[in-house]
């Protein structure tokens, strides 16, 4: 009886001292913060949900109804769609495995303090600040099977140059090596703050033991690193799952579907058929996906941390 | 004490200048006028100075890429604002503008100026096209692009073809004979490329063949696409793309003319919005040499056809200055801007009307306007069954686009790619609620 009284007792002087006056300020601060969170992320998402399970062609907004999960089924019965969900993982997979591989290599090179190193770790940056747009068209002209430099750099060797974006067997390849340049001056901008932050002392440590390279870096530099390395691999696998302007600009998800990402299907249903339902059923798949895969990979860096 | 009012006085004066703002906008004698950003806005904005002149009528042109023109306008419509008076769509978008119920009906206007526009003086296959939508005027033809073969004279010349292609066959011949890829030269130019450029082509060298999307409209709206001569033009594509530059998987409409004018190919099909490119652009590698003819035919007893899309001018349902906007599109649309727009050098207009294409003057200038002149004489010029006009035709265009990528690389037989496609449109057509009757 008395921890139930207790309880709404509690709970009742804990909203007495959230209101009291000095409070009161303080929440009223935070008001416009909630305010705009509400207005640019609560509500655009309950709305995308409430979309999702209509039947609405932004042409037609007065033959708005009901779908009930109609969306959802529709789009698993779709083969592009299934074939945009297969391109973004393995799109997500190969790209953001060569990010990580290649980000690591550049940056335990770019960490020796090498005369010009410092030069290179800005030029490095370059990619970055170019809009996704403005990179894939820079991309489309060098794959350009005219007059593209690779094309030229190929056929110097003596090997025949392939269609870059016009053979399905390469078109994903193409249009992921974007990313690839685009963001692995990304991870080595991390992996080098990661690796700035690895004591001394262990690669004495290690060294006194007899470690070699390989040894030091499997045993020393990775294990300090794995938290970084799950933050990059979280933030670019959020990040290639929209991966949507180099499929824009150079091969509009073809030759066939074979570079259909689940971004550029979105599009075509809300921006080219305005089918604002099934767009949304998409996106709120996508969303599903993106979270799920965070949520993992929080629980991975959560229990490292606890591990440490 | 002496400030407590100053925040009513803020209010006030804001809303003050909110209504005022209004009712300037309401009154305004600017026309704003949203246009793709083709080579025509060009002319329109050297020429508008006299306009602007002599009505005292402001034209606010923003012009836009091509592929954000469709969302951009939609979007802009269905918001309702009016914030552009005018607006320019492409020829395929027209039903899907119309059917939104954005866009004004412009009928009793042109019944009121019906002298003052001489609607018989314009070329009728284009006012068919781009200014009616079921007996009614949505519009007025603002750029028709015709479209045809522009070939190499000189290229010609010295293969020794003295005899203009007629038919699928003589036309492969030609390629074949022109091809030199050792010397990196091709026969002809295609956009082959998954999306709207390889509907382009494809759709006119059918229609060329006399092929229709729709069997029999408006009584059976099931696709004809997969029957005989759908096949037949598919195959004959891909034959003929071997003849093409290496690249053409991946080429879309930019890339096919620039092949053509940084002299790359012999022959490409496009529209007549870029025949005076060819003569007039710096980069130009074919100036002077440049020959025009019309789509080939399956047998040369075939009527024949020349499509052509192009864009219409529609005034916005929410515009709040429709008088001043009607009277910037009649000026656009007079005989004497069409005479003058289509010589402004550099980024010259489309002709309009049948009085400037049978000009002798003109066409000594351009002599592509008698292909036009004889095509709507002849009533041949086909915007209508090209590509459809029907809201549905985006997603036809997008499921034709990818199965027909599909036949191109190969990764589908012919057949296969034009009955799956053939499918899934009849799927789209019925469910939008037309009678759709595939035994036919």
């Amino acid at each position: 009886m008395i921890s139930i009284s207790r309880k709404p007792m509690a709970s009742a002087s804990r909203n007495r001292e959230l209101w009291t006056p000095r409070n009161r300020v303080w929440l009223l601060m935070l008001l416009p913060t909630l305010v705009t969170l509400f207005c640019v992320s609560i509500f655009p998402s309950l709305y995308t949900l409430y979309s999702s399970v209509s039947n609405w062609n932004f042409l037609k907004p007065n033959e708005r109804s009901f779908a009930g999960p109609g969306n959802f089924l529709k789009l698993f019965r779709e083969p592009l769609f299934l074939d945009a969900i297969k391109n973004t993982v393995t799109l997500v997979v190969g790209a953001v495995l060569a990010q990580l591989v290649l980000g690591f290599a550049v940056a335990l090179l770019l960490e020796r303090d090498l005369k010009g190193f410092r030069v290179i770790r800005t030029l490095i940056l370059v990619p970055i600040m170019i809009t996704p747009v403005v990179s894939a068209l820079m991309w489309l002209l060098l794959y350009n099977t005219d007059f593209g430099i690779l094309r030229y750099l190929v056929e110097s060797l003596g090997v025949k140059a392939p269609l870059w974006l016009g053979d399905s067997r390469w078109a994903l390849l193409s249009v992921a090596l974007v990313d690839v340049w685009q963001w692995t001056p990304f991870v080595i901008l991390l992996i080098l703050a990661g690796l700035s932050s690895i004591s001394k002392e262990l690669y004495e440590a290690a060294k006194v033991d007899g470690a070699n390279w390989t040894q030091t870096f499997f045993f020393v530099v990775l294990p300090s690193l794995k938290q970084v390395v799950l933050v990059v691999t979280l933030i670019r696998v959020m990040d290639t799952f929209k991966f949507f302007d180099p499929v824009y600009v150079l091969t509009k998800g073809g030759p066939g579907s074979s570079t259909e990402t689940l971004s550029y299907f979105i599009y075509r249903q809300g921006f080219r058929y305005f089918e604002i339902g099934l767009a949304s059923a998409a996106s709120i798949i996508v969303l599903i996906i993106i979270v799920t895969m965070s949520r993992l990979m929080i629980r991975a860096l959560q229990s490292s941390r606890d591990f440490e | 004490m002496k400030h407590r009012h100053t925040p009513w006085i803020v209010i006030v004066l804001t809303l003050c200048l909110l209504v005022a703002q209004g009712i300037a906008l309401a009154q305004s004698n600017t026309v704003y006028f949203m246009t793709v950003a083709d080579p025509y806005v060009g002319a329109i904005r050297q020429l508008l100075p006299e306009f602007e002149k002599e009505t005292g009528i402001k034209v606010v042109i923003d012009s836009v890429p091509f592929p954000n023109l469709q969302e951009k306008a939609l979007l802009e419509l269905a918001s309702g604002r009016g914030s552009y008076d005018l607006i320019s769509v492409d020829m395929p978008w027209i039903g899907q503008f119309v059917e939104s119920g954005h866009v004004l009906d412009i009928t009793d206007l042109v019944q009121r100026d019906r002298e003052e526009l001489d609607i018989a003086d314009i070329l009728p296959g284009a006012w068919e096209a781009l200014a009616l939508w079921n007996d009614r005027v949505i519009g007025l033809p603002l750029a028709p692009y015709y479209m045809y073969v522009h070939y190499r004279t000189d290229v010609f010349e010295k293969a020794g073809i003295t005899k203009l292609p007629e038919t699928a066959a003589e036309f492969l011949d030609v390629a074949k004979a022109i091809n030199d890829p050792g010397n990196e030269f091709y026969g002809v130019s295609l956009a082959m490329k998954r999306g709207p450029s390889s509907i382009t082509d494809w759709a006119a060298y059918y229609n060329g063949f006399g092929g229709r999307i729709f069997v029999d409209p408006p009584n059976n709206y099931a696709t004809a696409i997969n029957g005989e001569i759908g096949i037949f033009t598919t195959k004959w594509l891909k034959e003929l793309s071997q003849y093409a530059p290496p690249g053409v998987l991946q080429y879309e409409n930019i890339d096919r003319w620039n092949a053509f004018m940084h002299g790359k190919a012999g022959m490409v099909a496009v529209f007549n919005a870029n025949s005076p490119q060819f003569e007039t652009a710096d980069d130009s590698q074919v100036q002077g040499r440049v020959g025009y003819f019309h789509f080939p035919k399956i047998n040369a007893s075939d009527p024949g056809s020349m499509p052509f899309g192009g864009f219409t001018l529609v005034i916005n349902k929410h515009s709040r200055n429709v008088e001043a906007a009607w009277t910037f599109m009649k000026w656009l649309m007079s005989k004497e801007f069409d005479r003058e727009w289509v010589q402004v050098p550099g980024t010259p207009g489309v002709p309009r009307r049948l009085s400037v294409v049978s000009d002798p003057e003109l066409l000594a200038k351009y002599p592509y306007f008698q292909l036009i002149y004889d095509a709507e004489h002849s009533g041949l010029a086909d915007g209508v069954h090209y590509r459809s006009r029907l809201p549905e035709w985006v997603q036809i265009e997008d499921v034709l686009g990818l199965e027909l990528n599909l036949a191109f690389t190969g990764e589908k037989l012919v057949e296969d790619a034009l009955s799956d496609a053939a499918e899934r449109i009849n799927e789209i057509m019925k469910k939008a609620g037309y009678p759709v009757n595939p035994e036919y």
